[in-house]
């Protein structure tokens, strides 16, 4: 499987959850859980997404947090950077 | 012996006991659209929502639509809790229990005052499940409420990413899946939801929620559409040895299709700066069926994303193996979707003269690609609202089972379909599938194939044709889309259409709905 296929899926779990934690910060706690549940692998950058949520209130901070979780060194927080990014930038 | 409701429980939850089955659809919205799915598929009770028994209406308040809307937002908002208040929750569950042993039949045909209540609890729980599962796939904010600890749509969509379901009932039996169109002609049990559709087949969905990869305040996707490569010889079909000892040598073979190389990438970079120039930003570039190696397909997306390029669909061919990838690229880390081809092509006697092949393969022998058949998947990318994307392989769009009814049960809002075939005019075959699929359930279709076959392609009275795409939407009829001498791609825009969609039942969607249509093509580079 290639490093793209991976990420997709591993992108799909982080976006859903970048959508719920900023839709509802609050509830952090219970979506990490949720995601480690499913998603064993993805724990270290779901616990850094719901930290960055967490602590960040504006559309600005959300971005910043978004910038540097994409320039970790771990691949899978990358991928949480873009999704934060991702869920912070839409429109409705 | 007849089936009943607590027989379909007993398949789908390997459970009989009426209480302990409500408690478990009650828990979970997606299971109970499982139900009643099966039973109303089972029955084709569905029906009645257009026909109802004679001296019986439906709905049988007019109010039914806001109470469906209202109940089942309360519904989802006291999850992961029991259900309290819910008056339709209520009815349904005092509908199926007066008929949980009863033969399925009496559904099918209520002749009686409590038969027809009994149908209409199992169509009232269907709606309302749809309706409960509104929004579960579509990336964007969660409906959540500020004192909700926990999320239908956070778990629901983490488990669709997991299994390729959002019901915990085994995929195995049925999989519920997020929808974005609902089908407005003919009845079937599609007609009947607006937000989840179910299936069962072989066919492992995919769904991804996709980084926004188009314009989303215009609702615009602009596609360069590469029809390569622009020659095929005759010597790109060649025939190999098969691995199926038991076929008749005589009558069959096997054949690999290689393509001339794609030589300079750069050359995709020539075409991508006229089309930026002369008429606007590309989103995404599309290459036909195996027009790539795995190498080019690598070297190519390099330099796109590199330009700003959102995504990239090609399909890309290796040793025994043909499949559409879709790479989403714009950012560090790219995203790539890849679906292996369902059906292997057969190229018989007069494929063989219409494409000119036969001094490679012999037309007295029936000759099969070869590739091998993975099991089958379907990815759908879902950007937002009014864009979600699904490909399909040339035969895979002809040879309809299993595939079609699982597009038509996500009902996505573009299928691409990539071929290597002769031109694409409306009169051909992909024209007459392309509009199977925008009736139900609506989906916009685009085809393409490369120049070099649709040149190929010899009809006794017909002239050369380089019609090497086709554009299909509900709204208007087949787009022949021809690329011109001298030119090597197409720009092409594509912009959504709010819709207002209505389910069999009588509920609206109020414009959630969107339809892809063609705004403008022109030949470049």
């Amino acid at each position: 499987m290639s490093t793209g296929t991976t990420n997709a899926r591993d992108y799909s779990a982080l976006r859903f959850l970048a959508d719920a934690l900023v839709s509802a910060p609050q509830n952090g706690p219970e979506y990490l859980r949720l995601t480690e549940a499913t998603f064993p692998a993805l724990r270290d950058a779901a616990t850094a997404l719901v930290k960055a949520v967490s602590t960040r209130s504006t559309p600005a901070d959300l971005k910043r947090e978004a910038s540097q979780l994409q320039e970790h060194a771990d691949r899978i927080h990358r991928l949480a950077g873009m999704a934060l990014e991702d869920a912070a930038a839409v429109r409705r | 012996m007849s089936q009943t409701l607590a027989s379909t429980a007993r398949e789908l939850f390997d459970e009989t006991d009426f209480p302990k089955v409500w408690q478990r659809i009650t828990a979970w919205p997606p299971d109970a659209f499982a139900f009643t799915s099966t039973v109303l598929a089972r029955t084709g009770a569905y029906r009645q929502v257009v026909s109802p028994p004679e001296g019986y209406v439906w709905p049988r308040d007019m109010a039914w639509q806001r109470r469906v809307a209202e109940d089942a937002y309360a519904w989802r908002h006291q999850l992961p809790g029991p259900p309290h208040d819910v008056k339709l929750l209520v009815e349904a569950e005092a509908g199926l229990r007066r008929c949980w042993q009863e033969p399925l039949a009496s559904l099918a045909h209520p002749r009686s005052q409590e038969a027809w209540d009994n149908c209409c609890a199992v169509l009232g729980l269907h709606a309302l499940a749809d309706q409960a599962c509104f929004g579960l796939g579509v990336p964007g904010p969660q409906d959540v409420s500020p004192s909700q600890k926990s999320s239908l749509a956070l778990e629901a969509n983490l488990h669709l990413v997991d299994t390729g379901t959002l019901a915990k009932v085994s995929p195995e039996v049925m999989r519920v899946l997020p929808k974005l169109r609902t089908p407005q002609l003919g009845i079937t049990l599609r007609s009947l939801s607006h937000h989840v559709g179910a299936h069962a087949s072989d066919i492992t969905p995919h769904w991804h929620p996709a980084p926004d990869v188009a314009d989303d305040l215009d609702r615009r996707l602009n596609l360069l559409l590469l029809p390569w490569p622009l020659e095929v010889p005759a010597s790109s079909f060649q025939p190999v040895e098969g691995r199926l000892s038991n076929m008749s040598t005589r009558r069959f073979g096997f054949f690999e299709f290689n393509p001339p190389p794609l030589g300079d990438p750069e050359r995709v970079l020539h075409v991508l700066e006229d089309a930026v120039k002369r008429l606007g930003p590309v989103h995404g570039v599309v290459f036909p069926e195996a027009c790539l190696d795995r190498a080019e397909a690598d070297q190519v997306a390099q330099l796109l994303k590199q330009r700003g390029v959102q995504l990239m669909l090609s399909g890309v061919r290796g040793p025994e193996e043909n499949v559409a990838q879709l790479r989403l690229l714009q950012r560090r880390e790219a995203l790539t979707y890849e679906q292996p081809k369902h059906h292997r092509w057969c190229v018989d006697a007069s494929q063989i003269r219409q494409y000119g092949l036969e001094s490679v393969l012999n037309p007295s022998r029936m000759w099969w690609e070869h590739i091998k058949l993975p099991p089958r998947e379907l990815h759908v990318v879902a950007a937002n609202e009014w864009l979600g994307i699904c490909h399909l392989i040339c035969e895979d769009l002809a040879r309809q089972d299993p595939v079609t009814q699982l597009v038509r049960s996500v009902g996505p809002t573009l299928v691409v379909a990539l071929l290597q075939d002769g031109p694409q005019l409306a009169r051909r075959w992909s024209a007459r599938y392309a509009t199977v699929l925008a009736d139900d359930p609506g989906s916009s279709v685009l085809s393409l194939s490369s120049l070099g076959m649709a040149l190929r392609s010899r009809v006794p009275g017909a002239p050369p044709s380089r019609v090497v795409a086709l554009w299909k939407d509900s709204r208007t009829g087949p787009v022949e889309i021809e690329l011109p001498e001298g030119k090597t791609g197409i720009w092409l825009s594509l912009c959504a259409e709010q819709l207002v969609e209505y389910t069999a039942d009588g509920r609206s969607d109020t414009g959630a709905s969107a339809r892809l249509v063609l705004a403008h093509h022109e030949a470049v580079g």
